[in-house]
């Protein structure tokens, strides 16, 4: 079907609107659609019919995904983790040496989640409100604490374990992250129609 | 006004299931000012919460398809129940209105 550049600037505009509320994938689609085929027998613009697309996402009060919440941070965690150990860990396997569970690596791991966590919580205001600029800043912001906690963090050694096991067991961490991410992912789906 | 909107969107419902744009178009039809789909879809969203309507998607003529609503069991009691209620607002309301002018002294 034909969509003006402003019909699709307003639809995805709506979507994410939609995606900041949390709201299942599947409603979405059909809140898309519903808004779609009004707009086609009607021909109106999309403004002139449903207003603003964050007063129309919150007019429409569809429920929120609220399950699992604390499941998803665990899975972040363990995600940050793996990613974080995964180079750390082909090291010690090419040069015959054991893997080190370092201050460094803890404090590294520490400060990727605390920064998962700040961009979590602004998500809203990044997304809605934000220049280009103050998500720049964020960034540079990650990137300083990171260098920092690699600079300042005291080079102490926890602890000595097998370097093959546990290039194997960070494979297996990242492997089973993104199927259980790619699991997760709730993809924004049209309805199914009936034929009559 | 919301609520005789939404009055009047079941008792279009009534005569069978329709999608949003003919709900719109009956309404305009019966004197009652166009509704815009910002107003009408979150009505219909709640009606359809509150188990008063149910939707199918069903294929259009080349078109996105549309959504049709039907009204539930529920959502005819609601309907009747809303009438009632309406029947009895304005009959006292035009009691009062067409009373003498000296009534309340």
């Amino acid at each position: 079907m034909i969509t003006s550049n402003e019909q699709r600037k307003w639809l995805e505009d709506f979507i994410v609107e939609l995606r900041l509320r949390d709201v299942p994938g599947d409603l979405i689609g059909d809140a898309v659609s519903t808004v779609e085929a009004h707009l086609q027998d009607t021909g109106e613009s999309p403004i002139d019919a449903f207003g603003p697309p964050d007063e129309y996402a919150e007019n429409l009060a569809l429920p929120g995904r609220r399950n699992g919440g604390a499941m998803l941070w665990v899975g972040r965690a363990v995600g940050v983790a793996a990613f974080t150990v995964l180079p750390f860990a082909i090291t010690p396997v090419v040069t015959g040496r054991d893997f080190e569970v370092t201050a460094v690596l803890l404090t590294l791991i520490l400060v990727v989640c605390a920064a998962l966590v700040v961009i979590s919580v602004n998500l809203d205001a990044i997304v809605r409100s934000w220049a280009i600029w103050q998500s720049g800043l964020l960034g540079m912001g990650i990137a300083l604490a990171v260098a920092a906690a690699i600079g300042l963090t005291p080079d102490v050694v926890f602890l000595r374990l097998p370097a093959i096991p546990m290039l194997v067991g960070a494979c297996l961490a990242v492997a089973g992250f993104i199927w259980w991410a790619a699991r997760s992912a709730d993809p924004v789906v049209r309805p199914t129609l009936r034929i009559s | 006004m919301r609520g005789v909107l939404g009055m009047s969107v079941l008792k279009v419902l009534e005569s069978g299931p329709t999608y949003g744009y003919a709900i719109a178009a009956a309404l305009e039809e019966a004197g009652l000012g166009s509704i815009k789909g910002g107003t009408l879809y979150p009505l219909l969203t709640r009606f359809e919460s509150a188990q008063l309507v149910t939707t199918e998607w069903r294929a259009g003529d080349g078109g996105p398809g549309r959504k049709y609503f039907s009204l539930t069991d529920a959502g005819r009691a609601e309907l009747a129940q809303q009438t009632t209620d309406w029947q009895a607002f304005t009959t006292q309301t035009l009691t009062h209105l067409n009373g003498a002018p000296n009534d309340h002294q």
